[in-house]
């Protein structure tokens, strides 16, 4: 009875709208600008989307998300808001409620959105768009909730290889799905309407580079926990909205201030670490504070690298597809190990952590060459097993004896090079 | 004539026959896995690829598709851990309209000369609509016999070698008897032994349908006239799809199917993401039509463990 009361809230717009100000006023008194606008823009993206008086849209976080702005429809990421719930200790009913549905090998992030699906807490979509990127998730869980729901699904098959016939298929399927995304919610738009989204999009872009720069400071300036939860989020999420402008602009704020004062996160910064894979486990672990406790940083992580070129804003297709085919981790290997001995040596790294997710075979199926590359480097490289969402599927005991172990790698390193 | 690998349906053949190279659908029969290269929360299908080539010396090559994140990561780990194995990607689109053709048909044009280039031999177009034209018999004869109730089991054995069969292979193909028999749908995506066949027919069901990635999932005709790549981008996109393309036709197919059987059977390897998503749409038309399903999760293993055999035996046993 207590459940359903408060799952009931919970789809209430005007829950949203009250619960804003008091939680926004209660996480400021830390100070946090970024990660107060952050949560003042996920009050915002609920109330809207319950609310229904856009057209809600349901996309997987690699969809430029811009283009949904772009079509004055409201985005809802599953992916995120099961991470989303993972962060609050409450995945474990909708995985196993999930579970029953398929099989326990799946990526718990999308069990845990099947679960979050069967118990009517996300807000139901108008219409589905997703892009084949980064995974095999994107297109086949898609499908099946628009399927299970009824709802039509518009998808971006992005081509493996590069190059102009890549590019010629993707941009005809963008310009053809805008123009079903249109039809099926009877949108008076144009093309010309998408270059506000994107325009904004484009300055957004041009502070998260500043902000990748700025973190190659040392000592690092900014938490790799944080850069994976809320910064990654928000690039997810709010790409081309005037929200996810204000937040990165607080973002680099913060940043250049810590930046000029010289301070970094930790009292002593022992070892730079860089962090692979988008993700890491957001249900409570003592994982990012064994770390801090020991001077070890995350300097930088792979989610939060902008990897696209520059928008020209000519011909807003032809960025998207520029931006879709620059993807590292969706192509030949060679991209992503190109990608990391470049943050190795810009981001001054002393060791690499590989966060090997459960049921991420597009990530954890690289992690063997990425190692031998690193290791080639003389770096110490750590591929740690774990889950991001699902907290039975943690060892404790054993994510810290690697991280132990791969710590006492990185010192004996720094002593032989200091001999 | 020198044997180049493939594992998809997804991949003309008649490209790699006019080329030169005889075709080999490679499903490795050992059970050797690699473990250490590629993770072990990794498809078994996959892994056990890897192991075969990196000690196999007698396939030139391989060409793996873009059917999904095993298969692209199989792709680095190949180029990687396997040398002297030539290995071509190719990047089949999910979707099967005119601009999917299109580009597909680039790709094929592609692959084509690559494979010419490494085979010494100069690509003719007219050879190559020869081989349709071959294979379009092949598959005509098929598809006649399919027809006519052949075993199940005798057909997985022969398409496991390739679809279509060469007329050659049909000889060994025997019919079923139907005697008050529960007819059954096996789907899924690899299935690697005969023996889930057997056992569905020996206890009493008989399999009708057999919507597997090793079983009936050719195009079932291509164009011959006009240009050959464009024809062979065509059929290829628009046959039975797999879980993997982006055809909201497949659901309706399933539909039709499971109407038309008492029971499911539904294969996968461990870790085989695209059908385990699919898993759920299934569910639900099976739920909905009021028909049994049975799914069964294995290691890519040539024998069947008791443990599976004694799941199929109780799933007939008690729902059929």
């Amino acid at each position: 009875m207590a459940l359903s009361s408060f799952l009931n809230c919970l789809r209430r717009p005007s829950f949203w709208s009250l619960l804003r100000p008091l939680v926004c006023l209660y996480v400021s008194r830390e100070g946090n600008r970024p990660f107060t606008l952050w949560v003042e823009f996920l009050c915002w993206i609920f109330k809207e989307a319950w609310k229904r008086e856009k057209p809600v849209i349901w996309t997987n976080s690699f969809f430029p998300v811009e283009f949904i702005y772009g079509l004055g429809a409201i985005p809802f990421l599953p992916e995120i808001f099961s991470a989303l719930v993972a962060y609050f200790n409450w995945s474990r009913g909708p995985i196993s409620k999930g579970s029953l549905k398929t099989s326990t090998d799946l990526c718990s992030f999308y069990r845990c959105a099947l679960g979050l699906k069967e118990y009517g807490v996300m807000p139901k979509p108008d219409l589905i768009i997703s892009c084949s990127q980064i995974c095999d998730g994107t297109k086949a869980f898609y499908q099946a909730m628009s399927e299970s729901l009824g709802v039509p699904h518009l998808f971006v098959d992005v081509p493996f290889q590069k190059g102009e016939n890549a590019k010629r298929y993707l941009k005809s399927q963008l310009k053809e799905i805008f123009h079903e995304a249109k039809n099926i919610l009877g949108l008076k738009i144009s093309l010309e309407d998408l270059r506000k989204s994107f325009d904004v999009a484009k300055r957004t872009e041009s502070l998260m580079r500043e902000i990748a720069h700025l973190r190659k400071s040392k000592p690092a300036p900014f938490p790799g926990s944080e850069g994976m939860s809320y910064v990654s989020g928000m690039s997810f999420w709010s790409l081309g909205s005037e929200r996810g402008l204000a937040f990165f602009e607080a973002l680099k704020e913060r940043i250049e201030k810590l930046v000029k004062e010289r301070r970094g996160y930790l009292k002593q910064e022992r070892f730079r670490v860089l962090w692979l894979h988008h993700i890491r486990p957001y249900y409570p672990n003592p994982i990012m504070e064994f770390l801090k406790e020991r001077g070890v940083a995350i300097a930088y992580e792979e989610a939060n690298y902008p990897w696209w070129p520059e928008r020209g804003g000519e011909d807003p297709l032809e960025d998207l597809a520029e931006k879709l085919l620059s993807n590292p981790w969706y192509g030949p290997i060679e991209g992503r190990l190109k990608l990391i001995r470049d943050l190795v040596l810009e981001y001054q790294i002393d060791g690499v952590i590989h966060f090997s997710h459960w049921g991420c075979r597009q990530s954890t199926g690289g992690a063997s060459i990425v190692g031998e590359m690193v290791k080639s480097m003389g770096i110490p490289y750590l591929i740690l097993p774990g889950d991001g969402a699902d907290p039975d599927n943690y060892s404790p005991g054993q994510t810290l004896t690697r991280l132990q172990a791969f710590i006492e790698l990185m010192e004996r390193r720094w002593r032989f090079t200091r001999e | 004539m020198r044997t180049f690998g493939y594992c998809c349906t997804y991949v003309p053949l008649e490209v790699i026959e006019a080329t030169g190279f005889e075709p080999l659908r490679i499903l490795p029969s050992s059970y050797e896995k690699e473990d250490v290269l590629l993770d072990p929360n990794f498809c078994p299908y996959v892994r056990a690829l890897l192991a075969y080539f990196r000690f196999t010396r007698e396939i030139v090559g391989i060409v793996l598709v873009n059917s999904c994140d095993g298969m692209r990561r199989l792709y680095d780990a190949l180029r990687r851990f396997s040398p002297g194995l030539f290995v071509y990607f190719l990047d089949v689109p999910r979707k099967s309209d005119e601009e999917a053709v299109k580009y597909f048909a680039n790709i094929l044009r592609d692959f084509s000369f690559w494979l010419g280039k490494l085979n010494q031999k100069e690509v003719d177009l007219e050879e190559l609509k020869e081989k349709i034209r071959v294979y379009n018999f092949r598959r005509r004869a098929f598809l006649e016999l399919l027809e006519r109730g052949p075993k199940m089991e005798d057909v997985l054995r022969v398409l496991k070698k390739g679809f279509p069969p060469d007329e050659g292979k049909l000889l060994k193909i025997a019919f079923r008897e139907k005697k008050g028999k529960k007819k059954v749908l096996i789907s899924g995506s690899v299935l690697e032994s005969e023996e889930v066949v057997k056992m569905v027919e020996d206890l009493g069901g008989e399999a009708v349908f057999l919507d597997v990635c090793s079983g009936v999932r050719g195009p079932s005709w291509v164009e011959e006239s006009g240009d050959p790549y464009f024809n062979l981008a065509r059929a290829y996109l628009r046959k039975p799809p797999c879980s993997r393309s982006f055809a909201p036709k497949r659901k309706a197919i399933l539909e039709k199917t499971i109407s038309e059987v008492e029971g499911v059977v539904f294969y996968t390897p461990k870790f085989c993401d695209h059908y385990l998503h699919e898993l759920v749409t299934l569910r639900e038309l099976c739920q909905r039509m009021g028909k049994p399903l049975l799914h069964l999760e294995t290691d890519y293993h040539p024998n069947l463990s008791e443990i599976i055999k004694t799941r199929i035996q109780a799933f007939l046993e008690t729902w059929l």
